[in-house]
């Protein structure tokens, strides 16, 4: 993690209002870095209605079963506290909790089922760099983006003699699966988030 | 999960080195920024190594890379320098979800009542060891069985298994092998005296028959895939149209249950078009005048009508297997989960042998040599014929499954667990009272789970050893908690690449199947049979040969003196005619017969084919639904059906179904797909909630190997009742 997000343990979420009254924007706003494009939780609304309809309550990473769901603080109010993703170190595995725990709305609420995920959910868009991928350099084996891939088959078949991963923008949820799986030698492939507004 | 209190406990992990939201907070009033920006720095790097191991959770042993922080696995990679080249699949990848999982059982587990009670482990094995002492008082060492299930498959352990149900005095010893494989070892082994391992990469026609090895065995995918795309033939049997048929230059959508009578078939083809290696039949085999007999009646329209294939579609694959050769044939468990289970694939072992494919390259390897195999030794890759002394005393009780499937039994050297709930209830051949289970699920993954539920009721003991808490851990009387493969303390080196090297520690109050099953046989007063510290140690003690039963040295007749054997069997040669199943009492060439219970559409109450058990990407068998990052990929259980079945029963894609059989019912979602054969109903097994063997029975098994009907049963498709 390089911009010092953070995973949440459950904690009470009156403790956290009263710090947050306590402490007010204005001293914290000071110091906001820029914000970056970030991997929304299945079901955002787009930017930037997203931030401005969440509460920051943090339910959602409260009920995130492998505790993908981080949140910023970024020291300015604008991105402060919204929730998002870094795949790269632990993606979503769309189950939905957190889109029928948002009670603002920031996040509409998704049914778990996995035809109406694979049709409803776009996190963001897969892209892959072929030059870096290790099948399809057949620099060894590898086809970790596939095996990890809820939606294999549809989001990312294999191709040619390489089995070479080969992904469907359209298809793809962009759960982020395959950017954790993905190699460290290889770091082939970049979910980007569907928004790509600053959070 | 009743009164477990292992389960109640808050996710693990989450940021055990990163700073809380909650502590950051409270330091900022106080300390104001400059207290901020130390908060945010966090505590340190946290201790970063990374160490290499198999993962075991496949027979595929992938080498794995794992990045452990603090005795916590934080991230795992396919090792590039390993043989698997740095493949694994989503179940390599989810080893830090599995071994940090927050479902993990913490401690040993007794039941009380309804609910169980956290108890420490010398109490536990003492009251274990002191029941089952009570049990061999009372009802004789038999009444003991020892069963393990997929996470022990290949494991160097079983041998350690072996000698303590014999030091115990039981012979009842059973694993995967009742359902999973042997029939079609035993099959090729009547036929070659070998198992037989598909050649696929130096093969011209690749044949992939009842397997799906994208999803059951994803680090050999490549190489059968290559088949197609390298411009060699790929022809996969299957009714269902799998991910690797839509890339086959043939798919035959076969009729679950008529394999034998294709294989039969082809070999009708191939004969009467004189497309046999004549030599290799002539030098190598014993019994092919036999056979002609037998392929007479399966003329390719005949077939046609048998398996729903078209002729032409018989015809060219037979010419294709027969004249673009060497062709290889991987047969998977889609041939052996079905009453004539082990005759289909002698059927297909000996299509290999009349195109002479056998013990030649870009066919079929035979791993055992002529002559290597000694008289009545049992199978290969089960037990080892060898074992430390001091050697336990011989048995005399003989194990369960001796009496109906005797060649099972001389061929594997343990119990058939298909006959465990008859023998619960009924007590034949005599009272089983107390089971062990190292790693399995029988109440999921075995046949009949109504009647085993009964049964597991009627048990003075059952013990359940696992990572987790199962189905089958529910109603046991212990519940203890087995580190996985990737934990130990301290690691040592790796013994076989079958005995992964430790990763982390065990986890919570887990243990080792090593030290527990040396921890039962000291509180057993075994324990001068077990006076290793580690298995390691075990396994590098000097041995002698044990398993040795003047008995079982019947499945060998001698050679003629002079006479030298091509082929590890009792003739020297392929047998095409086997003497030892004619011994047995069994048909001694290959055959296809109508199943006694037969779906089909003449047929108002089961008018489809229930194929339950082939394996989805996402799991193995029973495991693994407690991680998300698997679930992701197959949230809950489904009923694959064609279009067609669906319109006929009223269902719709997604839709909530009732799949019914005579054994019982099922809930879970329709898919429906033209994929799967339009006769069939195809369930995967595995969910406890939507439990596919309550819809199977263990009445109907095998005659030859036991195994279960999984695959061809019958059913309806109904509306969901809620």
């Amino acid at each position: 993690m390089s911009d010092g997000g953070k995973r949440l343990p459950p904690i009470t979420r009156r403790g956290l209002l009263v710090g947050g009254v306590a402490l007010g924007g204005g001293v914290l706003s000071l110091i906001s870095p820029p914000p970056a494009a970030r991997l929304r939780p299945p079901g955002a609304l787009d930017e930037p209605d997203f931030t401005r309809r969440c509460i920051r309550c943090l339910r959602c990473a409260e009920v995130c079963p492998p505790g993908a769901i981080r949140f910023a603080t970024s020291f300015g109010m604008a991105g402060s506290d919204t929730p998002y993703i870094e795949a790269r170190s632990r993606p979503c595995t769309l189950c939905m909790r957190c889109t029928q725990v948002c009670p603002s709305g920031a996040l509409a609420p998704i049914d778990a089922d996995r035809t109406v995920v694979g049709a409803k959910v776009r996190m963001g868009h897969p892209r892959l760099d072929r030059q870096k991928c290790i099948a399809w350099q057949e620099s060894g084996e590898c086809r970790a983006c596939y095996y990890v891939c809820p939606y294999a088959g549809a989001a990312v078949r294999l191709d040619g003699r390489q089995l070479g991963p080969v992904f469907d923008r359209e298809a793809c949820v962009g759960c982020g699966q395959c950017e954790e799986a993905c190699p460290e030698a290889a770091l082939a492939i970049t979910i980007d988030p569907r928004n790509g507004a600053p959070s | 999960m009743t009164g477990s209190g292992a389960r109640n406990v808050p996710p693990q992990g989450r940021n055990r080195s990163l700073v809380s939201r909650r502590d950051l907070l409270k330091a900022l009033p106080a300390a104001g920024l400059v207290a901020a920006g130390a908060a945010l720095a966090g505590p340190g790097a946290p201790r970063s190594s990374s160490r290499t191991s198999t993962c075991r959770i496949c027979r595929g042993l992938c080498g794995v890379r794992a990045t452990i922080e603090d005795d916590r696995v934080v991230r795992v990679e396919g090792d590039p320098g390993s043989d698997s080249r740095g493949f694994i699949c989503l179940h390599g990848m989810a080893l830090r979800d599995i071994i940090h999982s927050p479902a993990r059982l913490r401690r040993p587990l007794k039941k009380e009542g309804d609910s169980f009670r956290e108890i420490p482990w010398e109490q536990a094995l003492q009251e274990i060891a002191s029941r089952l002492l009570d049990i061999r008082e009372r009802f004789g060492p038999q009444a003991l069985a020892v069963h393990s299930g997929w996470a022990l498959v290949g494991h160097p352990i079983h041998d350690f298994l072996m000698r303590f149900c014999r030091s115990f005095g039981t012979p009842n010893l059973s694993t995967v092998a009742s359902l999973c494989e042997t029939a079609a070892r035993m099959a090729q082994s009547l036929t070659t005296g070998s198992k037989c391992r598909p050649h696929i990469a130096q093969s011209r026609t690749a044949v992939v028959w009842g397997a799906n090895p994208g999803a059951s065995s994803p680090a050999w995918e490549r190489v059968v895939a290559s088949a197609a795309t390298d411009g060699r033939n790929l022809i996969v049997i299957d009714p269902v149209r799998t991910d690797l048929a839509e890339r086959a230059t043939l798919h035959l959508s076969i009729r679950p249950r008529t394999d034998g009578a294709l294989a039969l078939g082809l070999m009708h083809v191939i004969v009467n078009e004189g497309l046999h290696d004549r030599t290799y039949v002539e030098r190598y085999t014993v019994g092919f005048e036999a056979l002609l007999d037998r392929i007479e009646r399966f003329d390719p329209a005949t077939v046609a009508g048998i398996t729903s294939l078209p002729r032409e579609s018989i015809e060219k694959a037979a010419r294709m297997i027969a004249r673009e050769g060497p062709t290889s044939i991987w047969t998977g468990l889609g041939l052996e989960h079905h009453d004539d289970a082990t005759q289909t694939v002698r059927a297909v072992t000996i299509l290999m042998a009349l195109c002479g494919d056998l013990a030649v390259r870009g066919g079929a390897a035979l791993p055992i040599a002529p002559g290597r195999r000694r008289d009545g030794e049992p199978l290969p890759c089960l037990y080892g014929g060898m074992t430390p002394h001091p050697v336990p005393p011989p048995i005399a009780a003989r194990p369960i499954g001796y009496d109906d499937f005797p060649l099972f039994e001389a061929f594997n050297r343990e119990a058939q667990a298909n006959l465990y709930a008859r023998a619960i209830l009924e007590d034949r051949p005599y009272p089983l009272r107390a089971l062990l289970l190292f790693g399995a699920n029988p109440l999921v993954t075995a046949p009949g789970a109504a009647k085993l539920s009964r049964a597991a009721e009627r048990l003075s003991l059952l013990v359940s050893i696992d990572p987790f808490l199962t189905a089958s851990g529910r109603v046991a009387d212990y519940v203890l908690p087995a580190a996985t493969f990737a934990e130990g303390t301290p690691p040592p080196p790796a013994v076989t690449p079958a005995a992964a090297h430790p990763l982390v520690p065990e986890q919570h109050d887990s243990r080792t199947d090593w030290a527990i099953l040396t921890g039962l046989a000291k509180a057993l007063g075994l324990g001068h049979y077990f006076p290793w510290e580690t298995l390691e140690e075990a396994l590098q003690a000097p041995r002698v040969p044990w398993m040795a039963d003047p008995e079982h040295a019947l499945l060998s007749d001698r050679l003629a003196p002079g006479e030298k054997a091509s082929f590890p069997t009792a003739s020297g040669k392929i047998e095409i005619f086997s003497r030892t199943l004619e011994r047995f009492g069994y048909d001694p060439l290959p055959d296809w017969q109508e199943p006694t219970r037969r779906a089909g559409p003449d047929r108002a109450d089961y008018p489809l084919i229930l194929v339950s058990g082939p394996r989805g990407r996402a799991y193995v068998n029973s495991q693994f639904r407690q991680i998300p990052a698997i679930a992701a990929s197959m949230p809950g259980p489904v009923a694959g059906m064609h279009p067609e079945t669906a319109r006929r029963a009223g269902a719709a894609d997604g839709e909530r179904i009732a799949v019914v059989s005579p054994h019982g019912r099922i809930e879970l979602r329709a898919w429906v797909t033209a994929r799967v054969h339009p006769e069939c109903v195809v369930v995967q097994a595995g969910w406890s909630d939507a439990n596919a063997n309550l819809l199977t029975d263990d009445a109907e098994l095998d005659p030859i190997s036991g195994f279960p009907v999984f695959r061809s049963g019958v059913c309806r498709v109904e509306p969901a009742r809620a």
